[in-house]
């Protein structure tokens, strides 16, 4: 029993493939640049269809956050308590990248702190975009 | 009052347990006779159903009468000769039910609507997720834990404290103040319990800055009502509760991975627009009020967003003393009878203007119920006694 494998789908391979390569990419609309993450089928700025993903800068402030417990999640026994944060990436008001924070005791994780992409290998399968602090937080 | 215009009649609860050894199509029968019972009509009255039928829990296969009672259910169990219409909502709780039975009564469509919401709790630890794999929206949520409903719920509270600066413990009034409502009431399921601060401040946390104490607790149980015309009304046995204004929304904004605190004032509040325009009413004008708590903190956002105080000020006004402020649900809610959806809502706004609630507001005229969460569905209701 372990953390959930996420299951790419056509929608979101090109996601995880960027994953593999150590890069976090968003869609994007290419008629008018709004960001949409997960993937949605049509832009709610100017209703374009036409998306493709592209690389973001990975940096952020923490939107909102909970903290996960092995109690809650026994598939997460063996690494909770684990920070879980909603990151809003400088890109665009809004855009929210989910993931726990590296390096940091979760109760010492707060809203509104500045946080940047880190890759984490979890197997030979499959990394996850995480978070970690980052120094301009004062 | 127009003859033409809905008015809840009846309403009944089924007996509630956290764990009963009945099924929920047992509570579900129960509640709807005792809701006709209430009222004095029979099965053969009724000519509608309206239900809000989905399951209260995750299960890859209902069972209708077992995991579901939704109108198949209850059309095979009662017979309901007369039957001539029904809705299923797919969102929006018991209360968007009710909704759609008041434009049926009101258009003509039917007569007489039974409406109810059952909850069920069988054995096990509730909500528990096992799956090896995060399939759909979920992939980017669930590999870091963020899949248990109490901490999907926790992200838009942590975000409304740290936005207005507020903390959990400034709800600890409001939850000692709702468990007070029902301590001596034996048809709760908390019956002989109260709480007191400390028990909230030391209540184990299930996912910051949600608590046990913030969770309504899974029960077996329904809550059952009949609606009728004001016309039908006037030759039954309970005064009736005519419905002056409604509205049933509370769809999600915005394509987000989380529900976003930000996102969900804006449908809260669009909700509340279409409740109280053209009603002719403010909040000022309602004594007695019935809020959303299946999270706990649904009470005071939905107080903001009904415009009964000002924005950030939600916690404060649920945790005032009760003299200064309108008496708030006032039967225990969700918080106080178990996890039931709304039924302890709307049945509360009823007795009320029927003088039969526990904690009854002397000469309430005016009642406002409401259910759901602005991003899963949500409906309210203001109730008149004329």
């Amino acid at each position: 029993v372990s953390r959930p494998r996420p299951v790419p789908t056509d929608l979101t391979e090109p996601f995880w493939a960027a994953v593999g390569r150590g890069e976090l990419v968003i869609a994007r609309c290419q008629t008018c640049g709004r960001w949409e993450h997960p993937p949605f089928p049509v832009c709610p700025q100017c209703y374009g269809t036409k998306f493709a993903f592209e690389a973001v800068a990975g940096t952020g402030t923490i939107h909102s956050m909970t903290i996960l417990t092995a109690d809650l999640d026994p598939r997460f026994a063996e690494i909770a308590p684990l920070a879980v944060i909603a990151a809003e990436l400088d890109e665009q008001p809004g855009l929210i990248v989910v993931g726990n924070v590296l390096g940091a005791d979760p109760g010492s994780v707060r809203i509104g702190a500045r946080c940047a992409v880190e890759f984490e290998r979890i197997d030979d399968a499959f990394s996850l975009p995480q978070f970690r602090l980052t120094e301009d937080n004062s | 009052v127009s003859l033409t215009r809905a008015a809840i009649v009846g309403t009944g609860f089924s007996d509630v347990a956290r764990r009963s050894p009945d099924h929920l199509g047992a509570h579900v029968v129960q509640a709807c006779l005792r809701a006709l019972e209430d009222c004095g009509l029979t099965v053969s009255d009724i000519d509608g159903v309206a239900n809000y039928p989905n399951p209260s829990r995750p299960v890859t296969t209902a069972v209708d009468g077992f995991d579901v009672a939704g109108v198949n259910f209850v059309a095979r169990a009662l017979g309901l000769p007369s039957l001539r219409w029904f809705c299923s909502v797919a969102q929006g709780t018991v209360i968007a039910a009710l909704v759609e039975a008041a434009n049926a009564v009101e258009s003509g469509a039917a007569s007489c609507v039974l409406v109810w919401r059952g909850m069920f709790n069988p054995p096990g630890r509730f909500g528990r997720l096992a799956a090896p794999q995060a399939d759909g929206p979920n992939q980017f949520t669930h590999p870091y834990g963020l899949a248990h409903n109490v901490l999907v719920f926790a992200m838009p509270f942590s975000r409304y404290l740290a936005r207005y600066g507020r903390r959990r413990e400034d709800m600890a009034p409001f939850i000692v103040q709702n468990r007070g409502y029902v301590a001596d009431d034996p048809t709760s399921v908390f019956a002989g319990q109260p709480l007191t601060e400390a028990d909230y401040l030391a209540a184990p946390i299930v996912g910051p800055p949600l608590s046990l104490l913030d969770c309504d607790m899974p029960v077996t149980g329904c809550g059952a009502f009949v609606v009728c015309s004001a016309e039908r009304a006037r030759d039954l046995r309970q005064r009736p509760a005519y419905v002056k204004a409604r509205a049933s929304l509370g769809l999600p904004v915005g394509n987000s991975l989380i529900i976003r605190y930000e996102d969900l004032a804006v449908s809260g509040r669009r909700l509340a627009a279409a409740l109280w325009g053209g009603s002719g009413l403010r909040p000022a004008d309602v004594q007695q009020v019935n809020l959303y708590d299946g999270f706990s903190y649904y009470t005071p956002l939905w107080a903001e967003w009904l415009g009964f105080c000002g924005e950030g000020e939600g916690i404060d006004f649920v945790s005032a003393d009760v003299k200064t402020r309108v008496p708030l649900n006032t039967s225990g809610g969700a918080l106080g009878r178990g996890r039931l959806h709304g039924t302890p809502q709307l049945i509360e706004a009823v007795h009320q203007l029927q003088g039969r609630s526990r904690h009854q507001v002397p000469g309430a005229r005016v009642t406002l119920a409401q259910a759901g969460d602005p991003s899963h569905g949500a409906a309210a209701v203001i109730l008149t006694s004329e």
